[in-house]
C-alpha cells in the first residue's frame, strides 16, 4: 500500500507520484499551457527538474541519462510545438532502443479534435516511433498508465513511450488506486537446447570465425559474458558503432568497427570469415555495406532477444532467440582456430591507423587519441554526428559501452551536448566529455545556458572544419566535386560565444597546441570549452562507398 | 505474394492504426481488411490480408512486438515461407 492509497488528488500530483514511485529523480522539460498543472504538481516533489531552453534538448539529455545509467529517461513537454519538438529526441531512442518515458501536456479533452490553440495529434504522430503509447482518457487511469509506461519502456528489448495527458485530466481529480505492481519482467528465457546445438555444431566446424557484436549486448547487460566468450574462444571481434566498447579497445582480440568508415581489419576480416558470431546486431546497412556481399562466404549464428531483428535481413543458419547472456556463456567453448586468428591479428597490426599526419594543423584523430588515452575510467563521451563522430569511433579508447554516446540508428546532429548534459546529470562522479563539429553544435548551442545555469561540468570540445565535413566529403568523392550548402566558414567564434553564456574557453589552431587542449580539458573544473581548428579537407578513412561492399574501402592521405 | 493474418488487439486507443500503420512501413500493402470487436468488448478481431514481397513471417513477428497484439495467426498456409530453421518461442504459428 502507497502512503497515498485513496487519497484524492488531481492528476497533475498523480502523475508526479507516479514518477517518484518509479525512482526517477531527474525530469528534463520545458513548461507550456496545457502541461502547467503537472509543473505546479513538481513543486512538491522532490523530483529535480532541469529547465532545459528547447524540447528537442529535454528529450536528448533523457537519451544521454538512460544511456549512460540503463536507466529510464524522463522527459517532458507541453502540447503542440512543445510536444513536436521532442519528436527528433523520441525517434532518436526508437532507432537506439533507449529507455524513455516522455510526457506531453494536451489540450482538454472536449478540444481533441477542433483545431485547439497548441493542439497537435501527437499520439499519432509518433506512433512510427514509440515502443508504445498512451493518450490518457481519465484521472483514475494514470497511475495505472505511468506505471506501464515505465514497465514496457524497460523491458525486453527497451524504447520510448509517450505519455499523452490532456489538461482537463491533469487537473480532474481522483482518489489513488490501488496498484498490482507489475513484477519486472522474467530474465528473457534462454534459449532452447535445440537452437544452441546448431550452434555449437556450426561454431565446432568453424574454421575463419567473427564474432560481430553489438548495442544489444550492452542493454542486455551482457557485457562480461561477451568478454567472457572472446576469452573462451579467442576468436577475432568486430562491432558496430553502438558496440564500441563492449570488448575494450585494447583487447587483444579488437579487430575494430565495421562498416562504412571501419577499420581495414575489421572489414576484411568479415568479409573472410566463413561464420559470422552475431550478437545484438540489426545488421544495419551501415554496418554491412551492401547486404547481399556482405560476408558471402559465411554462415551466421544470430542471437537477440528480438524474434523480430533475427532474420530481418540475412537470414541465419542458427537464430539463437532470448536471453543473450544465456546462450553467450552455453557458447563458450574453446574452438581451433589458431591461423585465421594469426592471419587477422597480423592484418590488425599492418593496417593500425596512422597518426603522423603531416602539416601545421591539428590532426584530429591524433588528438581525441592523446584526449583518450589522457581520460580516466570515468570518462563518458558523447558525439555529435559526422566526421567528428567517425574519428571518436575509429580512435577513442573504448572501456565500455555505456561510455560513449552516439547517435547511432538516427544520426541525430545536436545530440551530443544534450546527451552529455543528461549523463553529467545522471553521473555527476563522471568526467563527461562533447566532442562535436561545427555543424552539429549549433544545433543545440542553446543548452549552453543549461549547461551554465546548473553548472553542468561538460567539457565541449569542438572540431571546427568551418563546413559540413562529412557531407563535403561525399560531395568531393561521389558528385564530382560540386560543393553544395556546405560551406560553415562564417562560424561564430565559439570562445566568445561561449563566454557570452559565462562559460570558459580556448581556441587551438596548430600543431603541438594538443597538450595545451587536452590538460585544459581535463583540468578544468566545471563547464569548459575548446574550439579547435582544423583542416577544411581532412576526410575520414577509410570509407567505403554507398551501395559498395565492405571490401571496396576507399583511402586517402591523413591531413 | 499475399498473406492473410488474424490478428487480435486490446481495444485501446490507436491500436488498430498503430497495426496498420506498421504493416505499411515494413513494406506491405492492406488489400483486405475487417475489423470487429469480441462480444466481451475487450478485443478487436482483425482479418487482414496484404501483399507484399519480403517474408510475410517476419512481418507477422513484428506486428506481435506490438504493445496491444494478443495473438497473431496466419489464416492461410501460403504464408509459412520463413526461414528454414524454426525460431522458437515467437508466438506465431501456421494454422493452414
Amino acid at each position: 500500500m502507497t502512503p497515498d492509497e485513496g487519497r484524492e488528488m488531481n492528476g497533475a500530483t498523480h502523475l508526479v507520484r507516479a514518477l517518484e514511485r518509479e525512482g526517477v529523480d531527474v525530469v528534463f522539460g520545458y513548461p507550456g499551457g496545457a502541461i502547467m498543472p503537472v509543473y505546479d504538481a513538481l513543486l512538491d516533489s522532490p523530483i529535480r527538474h532541469v529547465l532545459v531552453r528547447h524540447e528537442q534538448g529535454a528529450a536528448l539529455a533523457a537519451v544521454g541519462y538512460a544511456r549512460s545509467t540503463g536507466g529510464v529517461g524522463v522527459c517532458m513537454a507541453t502540447s503542440g510545438p512543445g510536444a513536436t519538438n521532442l519528436v527528433t529526441g523520441i525517434a532518436d531512442a526508437f532507432a537506439d532502443s533507449v529507455p524513455l518515458v516522455a510526457v506531453t501536456g494536451q489540450v482538454a479533452s472536449g478540444m481533441l479534435g477542433t483545431d485547439a490553440f497548441q493542439e497537435v495529434d501527437i499520439f499519432g504522430m509518433t506512433m512510427p516511433v514509440v515502443k508504445h503509447s498512451f493518450l490518457v482518457r481519465r484521472t483514475e487511469d494514470l497511475p495505472g498508465v505511468l506505471q506501464e509506461a515505465f514497465h514496457i519502456a524497460r523491458s525486453g528489448r527497451p524504447g520510448p513511450v509517450l505519455v499523452d495527458l490532456p489538461k482537463d485530466v491533469a487537473t480532474g481529480v481522483a482518489s489513488e488506486p490501488t496498484l498490482t505492481a507489475i513484477t519486472s519482467d522474467p530474465a528473457p528465457p534462454p534459449p532452447s537446447d535445440l537452437q544452441v546445438r546448431q550452434a555449437l555444431d556450426l561454431l565446432r566446424a568453424s574454421e575463419q570465425p567473427v564474432l560481430y557484436a553489438g548495442g544489444g549486448v550492452g542493454m542486455a547487460g551482457a557485457v562480461e559474458e561477451l568478454r567472457g566468450f572472446v576469452e573462451a574462444t579467442g576468436m577475432p571481434t568486430v562491432t558496430t558503432l553502438k558496440g564500441l566498447g563492449v570488448l575494450p579497445t585494447d583487447h587483444e582480440c579488437f579487430l575494430g568497427m565495421l562498416g562504412m568508415h571501419g577499420s581495414k581489419a575489421a572489414n576484411t576480416a568479415i568479409q573472410g570469415a566463413d561464420l559470422l558470431v552475431a550478437v545484438g546486431v540489426r545488421f544495419d546497412d551501415r554496418a554491412t555495406g551492401k547486404l547481399a556481399e556482405f560476408a558471402p562466404g559465411a554462415k551466421v549464428i544470430h542471437l537477440d532477444i528480438d524474434p523480430a531483428e533475427v532474420g530481418k535481413l540475412r537470414p541465419p543458419d542458427a537464430p539463437v532467440v532470448g536471453d543473450i547472456r544465456a546462450a553467450l556463456r552455453a557458447l563458450s567453448v574453446p574452438v581451433e582456430i589458431g591461423p585465421w586468428r594469426s592471419l587477422c591479428l597480423f592484418r590488425k597490426e599492418t593496417t593500425a591507423w596512422p597518426y603522423d599526419a603531416p602539416g601545421s594543423g591539428i590532426y584530429a584523430p591524433r588528438l581525441l587519441k592523446a584526449l583518450s588515452e589522457a581520460s580516466d575510467e570515468r570518462t563518458i563521451v558523447s558525439c555529435d554526428v559526422g566526421q567528428h563522430q567517425m574519428w571518436v569511433a575509429q580512435h577513442w579508447r573504448h572501456r565500455h559501452p555505456s561510455e560513449h554516446l552516439s547517435s547511432g540508428g538516427l544520426g541525430t546532429m545536436g545530440f551530443g551536448l544534450p546527451a552529455a548534459m543528461g549523463a553529467a546529470t545522471a553521473c555527476p562522479d563522471a568526467r563527461v566529455i562533447n566532442v562535436a563539429g561545427d555543424g552539429s553544435f549549433m544545433m543545440n548551442v542553446q543548452e549552453l545556458a543549461t549547461v551554465r545555469r546548473y553548472d553542468i561540468p561538460v567539457k565541449i570540445l569542438i572540431l571546427d572544419n568551418q563546413a559540413l565535413g562529412l557531407v563535403r566529403q561525399w560531395q568531393d568523392l561521389f558528385f564530382d566535386g560540386r560543393e553544395s550548402e556546405i560551406d560553415l566558414s562564417d562560424n561564430p567564434d565559439f570562445v566568445q560565444l561561449a563566454k557570452c553564456f559565462g562559460i570558459p574557453g580556448m581556441r587551438a589552431t596548430r600543431a603541438g597546441q594538443e597538450e595545451d587542449v587536452v590538460r585544459a580539458m581535463l583540468d578544468t573544473d566545471g563547464p569548459f570549452l575548446a574550439h579547435v581548428l582544423i583542416d577544411r579537407e581532412a576526410n575520414v578513412w577509410p570509407l567505403v562507398p554507398p551501395g559498395a561492399d565492405n571490401a571496396t574501402m576507399l583511402e586517402g592521405a591523413a591531413r | 505474394m499475399t498473406t492473410t493474418y488474424n490478428v487480435r488487439l486490446k481495444r485501446a486507443e490507436g491500436a488498430l492504426v498503430r497495426m496498420l500503420g506498421l504493416v505499411g512501413r515494413r513494406g506491405f500493402e492492406p488489400v483486405d481488411l475487417n475489423a470487429a470487436a469480441t462480444a466481451c468488448g475487450r478485443w478487436i478481431d482483425v482479418h487482414l490480408t496484404v501483399q507484399g514481397e519480403r517474408p510475410s513471417d517476419l512481418l507477422a513477428r513484428q506486428i506481435e512486438r506490438l504493445f496491444d497484439v494478443e495473438q497473431v495467426t496466419f489464416a492461410d498456409a501460403v504464408a509459412a515461407d520463413g526461414p528454414a530453421a524454426p525460431i522458437a518461442r515467437i508466438g506465431v504459428s501456421a494454422t493452414g
